[in-house]
């Protein structure tokens, strides 16, 4: 048969690398800038827009979907056509996709910052965004489809089985933890509540990460290493074995994000049980890549790629091994709301994600500009200082994460807590967080390096935007050739049964778990005195989600005997039953807030938002001064609240199950202003507060909003007794 | 395999347990798959690994149904966390009452001395006493303490019972026995009384019903 001749699109592969680029530098810069909030936490003081309850969100957006995203697609785009010998199958859906994917990336990088957020870990862009997403995703998904059917070559290779898992599963995941009730043209509710809503969060938030996160950077790996290495893929079998284990398991361990909360039991043993099962699947991915480095070690040693590809693929090792380790529940009750979690992302997500991103892009650079890489030198300084870089970020938060655990946890003989106050243990750290912003400091630098090193390479060279190539086209094979065909060779001839036993094998793991804890009303025992939120409580819920309280402060106090003595009674899963959102949160670098409800005053609540240090100041040994990690909200002081949805709003949780009545949605605003009015009132019993802001109308502002959601909070089990 | 002999016991299990091809003979379990150049051998499965999927497995399977069969759950566990910290505080109580009876005696001290109530006055600071009832004693948050009007009743023993347990609840003012030590609560509130009947700069208006003067 004739060989065809045509064209690969590199054109495409060469807009995700500058994508890549440019967003790598901005996600790091942002984070960058939140770890800096831990040194100098005033020094962007009084913008609301920059606090870091909005910028976190923006950082673990930009480094997940718009850097690790982008270098997926470039991975994707390049290594698909040449492994299925075509082109892609629309150059006008690769446009749509790429100009699309920058498009939403641009639309979070504002809308998050206004504070329009959905609260959800990694999935907090508003609904109109969501839509967006499916939108591109489906569009991504069909041109990969699409070039599978007009392939020149008979079986799919591993790299694009994992393609395949992570398109289907994506969708998957993102279409079910975004179903929501708009309510107004950036707000939405969860339809999930409470436990419900948590579960199906981090089955998402955990299955981001494998699918995310991992799929497509083994389907990287699989095609760049070898290539790379020139050496052959260790073991085939292996690649199959892995493959379907890892992702049939991976799906089922998302419940290890909630050991300890008020998710029931049987759930939150089958995250643990189905971590540990998965170190293996997980590890095959790493021996196949390490093992096809057999034989070339001597290449490693003379190749900056090779070497970014080795710390890539151990960094994936020592992550997935740490991963099961905090999903035993005596473990997790450590690690679970401290720093040490924070490191074991960034293992990951520096190791694992940025380096063999910055590899690929390196061999990239060489094949797409026709020319040798301008600087091996730089090459090889970024991959030092990178590595640096992860460890000066890593090891010290490990230190932190366990200080704090002990910290929280130590006991006095006499049955007190040695820290009662909570800011000894914040402070205890800070030492730490220098540390850190050091080391995220030296990792950012050497991507900067990457781009002036692949810029000039792109100047030196000539880029080739659709690159000649050629091959026979697939015939009717007869049925003489396949007798005796490996079976799992046979399904890589068929991909369109490919895909769908790929959905099956991710559909079972989250179907078993989420759907009787939606379905079993034994789940979720149903405690009568909780009620929904007043219409000023819901406003100032829905401020308290706008500043993302939830990246410092839990709402999920565990039955721990120190956490009861710091916080009070624990979290019971029936007092969450009307929380759309679910607010757990899972990080505690403030308190736990679950309990803060009548605690303290509201005159306690107005003077800590006008500035923290005036109720809850803290001493910093290093700068010598003292300090507080939550921002000043002046922004609450000034602004009215705005409650024109209200109605709107109460209507749309009542679509999915909050008890409002008529009566309640009618009088909604007249009663908010009421119970503004009385914490106006409240207010006036401190002196200087009549002083200072008795004419200046508080009652109308967002301060009431949300103290009143605060001093609600964890309240209406105690109405029982 | 070959050459079995010249190994060392470490190497031989070494390969055992990864029974790699041997390098250099790799064509043997070469496929034919040839994908852009890329080509793949066929390895067996490594034995350590196979074996640890397995061990993981029967881990998992084991401990699932060691747990639904035994009695734990999270809430039993909380129930005897908590017994026995309640045995350990007890215990200890006990043993600290014969160590150190004054701290268990209902006596406290009042001061009037300089020195003392210079440590009280640091105090107020140093434990953010000032946060709420201001550097003045005036009151903002919390009730001014200069005026003739208490909500937890005046004078020392009152003042001082308020400090180590705390006031009513949802007001703010927390237990601070476990952060305060008995004498500096004794110098706190002999600094308070101190400070009884001086005019702050901005007082704060009179709460309680309980009527106490100097």
């Amino acid at each position: 048969m004739e060989k065809e001749q045509f064209y690969y699109d590199n054109k495409i592969v060469k807009l995700f690398l500058i994508a890549t680029i440019v967003w790598a530098i901005v996600g790091m810069t942002v984070g960058l800038m939140v770890a800096l909030l831990f040194l100098y936490p005033n020094y962007m003081e009084g913008i609301s827009w920059l606090s870091f309850g909005r910028l976190r969100p923006l950082h673990t957006n930009a480094v997940i979907f718009a850097f690790v995203g982008n270098g997926f697609f470039v991975g994707m785009y390049y290594s698909m056509q040449r492994l299925l010998k075509t082109r892609m199958f629309s150059d006008t859906l690769s446009k749509i996709h790429f100009w699309g994917w920058q498009l939403i990336i641009v639309a979070a990088s504002i809308t998050l910052p206004l504070g329009l957020t959905s609260s959800k870990e990694y999935a907090e862009l508003e609904w109109p965004i969501d839509i967006a997403i499916t939108l591109i995703w489906v569009i991504m998904g069909i041109n990969m489809i699409g070039t599978m059917i007009k392939r020149r070559q008979r079986h799919i290779y591993v790299a694009i089985w994992f393609y395949i898992a992570t398109f289907v599963t994506i969708a998957v995941l993102h279409i079910f933890n975004n179903l929501e009730v708009p309510v107004s043209a950036f707000k939405s509710y969860s339809v999930y509540a409470g436990v419900q809503d948590a579960l199906v969060q981090w089955w998402y938030g955990h299955n981001a990460v494998a699918f995310f996160l991992t799929t497509p950077m083994l389907g990287i790996m699989y095609y760049f290493v070898p290539k790379a290495a020139n050496r052959p893929v260790y073991s085939y079998r292996l690649s199959i074995i892995h493959f379907w284990s890892l992702i049939f398991i991976y799906i089922w361990a998302g419940p290890h994000h909630l050991l300890y909360t008020a998710l029931p039991d049987w759930a939150q043993n089958l995250g643990t049980v189905f971590s540990i099962m998965l170190i293996f699947p997980s590890w095959g991915g790493m021996i196949n890549g390490l093992l096809t480095l057999r034989g070339a070690w001597d290449k490693v040693r003379e190749s900056a790629i090779l070497k970014f590809f080795v710390v890539a693929i151990t960094a994936y090792g020592m992550a997935t091994f740490e991963g099961p380790m905090l999903a035993f529940k005596n473990v997790n009750a450590i690690a679970h709301y401290t720093d040490w979690i924070i490191a074991h992302v960034h293992v990951g997500a520096l190791g694992w994600n940025g380096f063999i991103i910055a590899g690929m892009l390196y061999w990239l650079a060489e094949k797409l500009f026709k020319t040798d890489l301008y600087s091996q030198k730089l090459a090889n300084v970024h991959f030092l200082i990178g590595t640096i870089g992860i460890l000066l970020y890593t090891v010290p938060l490990y230190v932190a994460g366990f200080m704090q655990a002990l910290m929280w946890k130590e006991f006095n003989p006499d049955g007190t807590l040695v820290y009662g106050n909570f800011l000894e243990t914040v402070t205890a750290v800070i030492p730490m967080y220098w540390m850190r912003a050091l080391g995220g400091t030296l990792y950012l630098t050497g991507f900067i390096i990457l781009a002036y090193n692949i810029y000039k390479t792109a100047k030196q060279g000539s880029a080739v935007e659709d690159e000649l190539a050629e091959a026979v086209p697939l015939k009717q094979i007869s049925s003489r050739r396949i007798k005796g065909e490996h079976w799992h060779s046979w399904l890589e001839r068929r991909t369109v049964l490919f895909t769908i036993l790929t959905t099956v094998a991710i559909l079972i793991g989250g179907l078993i778990e989420i759907v009787p804890l939606i379905l079993v009303k034994s789940n979720v025992p149903t405690i009568s005195s909780v009620k929904p939120y007043t219409p000023l409580e819901l406003e100032g819920r829905d401020l308290y989600i706008r500043e993302g309280c939830n990246n410092c402060h839990s709402q999920m106090i565990r039955p721990f005997r120190s956490e009861v003595a710091r916080y009070g009674e624990y979290s019971k899963v029936g007092e969450f039953v009307y929380d759309h959102p679910f607010l757990w949160g899972s990080k505690r670098t403030g308190p736990d807030l679950h309990r803060i409800g009548a605690k303290y005053n509201n005159n306690w609540h107005f003077n800590h938002f006008l500035d923290p240090m005036n109720t809850s100041p803290m001493e910093d040994k290093i700068l010598g001064t003292s300090r507080n990690f939550m921002p000043k909200y002046t922004w609450f002081f000034t602004d009215n609240l705005d409650y024109s949805n209200i109605q709107s709003k109460m209507k749309g949780l009542r679509s999915v199950g909050v008890p409002y009545s008529d009566f309640e949605i009618e009088q909604a605003p007249y009663l908010l202003q009421q119970q503004a009015l009385e914490i106006e009132k409240s207010l006036r019993q401190d002196a200087n507060y009549v002083a200072n802001y008795g004419d200046s109308h508080m009652e109308n502002k967002e301060v009431v909003a949300i103290i009143a959601y605060l001093q609600r909070l964890g309240t209406d089990i105690k109405k029982t007794e | 395999m070959s050459n079995n002999q010249n190994l060392s016991a470490w190497q031989r299990f070494y390969q055992r347990m990864t029974k790699a091809h041997e390098l250099g003979k790799e064509e043997d379990i070469m496929t034919d798959h040839n994908y852009d150049g890329i080509r793949e051998l066929d390895n067996v499965l490594p034995p350590w690994w196979v074996w640890g999927f397995v061990i993981t497995v029967l881990i998992s399977i084991f401990y699932y149904v060691k747990i639904f069969t035994g009695d734990y759950n999270q809430e039993q566990e909380y129930i005897t966390e908590m017994e026995q910290g309640e045995k350990e505080v007890a215990a200890f109580i006990k043993q600290d009452k014969i160590d150190n009876p004054d701290k268990y005696a209902n006596r406290t001290t009042a001061y009037t001395d300089a020195e003392n109530l210079a440590k009280g006055k640091d105090l107020f600071t140093s434990k953010t006493c000032f946060a709420c009832h201001l550097n003045d004693l005036g009151g903002s948050i919390g009730p001014n303490l200069t005026d003739n009007k208490w909500v937890l009743g005046g004078g020392f023993t009152n003042v001082f019972n308020t400090i180590t347990k705390g006031g009513r609840p949802g007001k703010g003012m927390v237990a601070w026995e476990t952060s305060v030590t008995k004498k500096e609560r004794e110098q706190l509130t002999s600094y308070i009384i101190s400070m009884q009947g001086t005019t702050p700069a901005n007082p704060k208006a009179p709460e309680g019903d309980i009527e106490w003067s100097k």
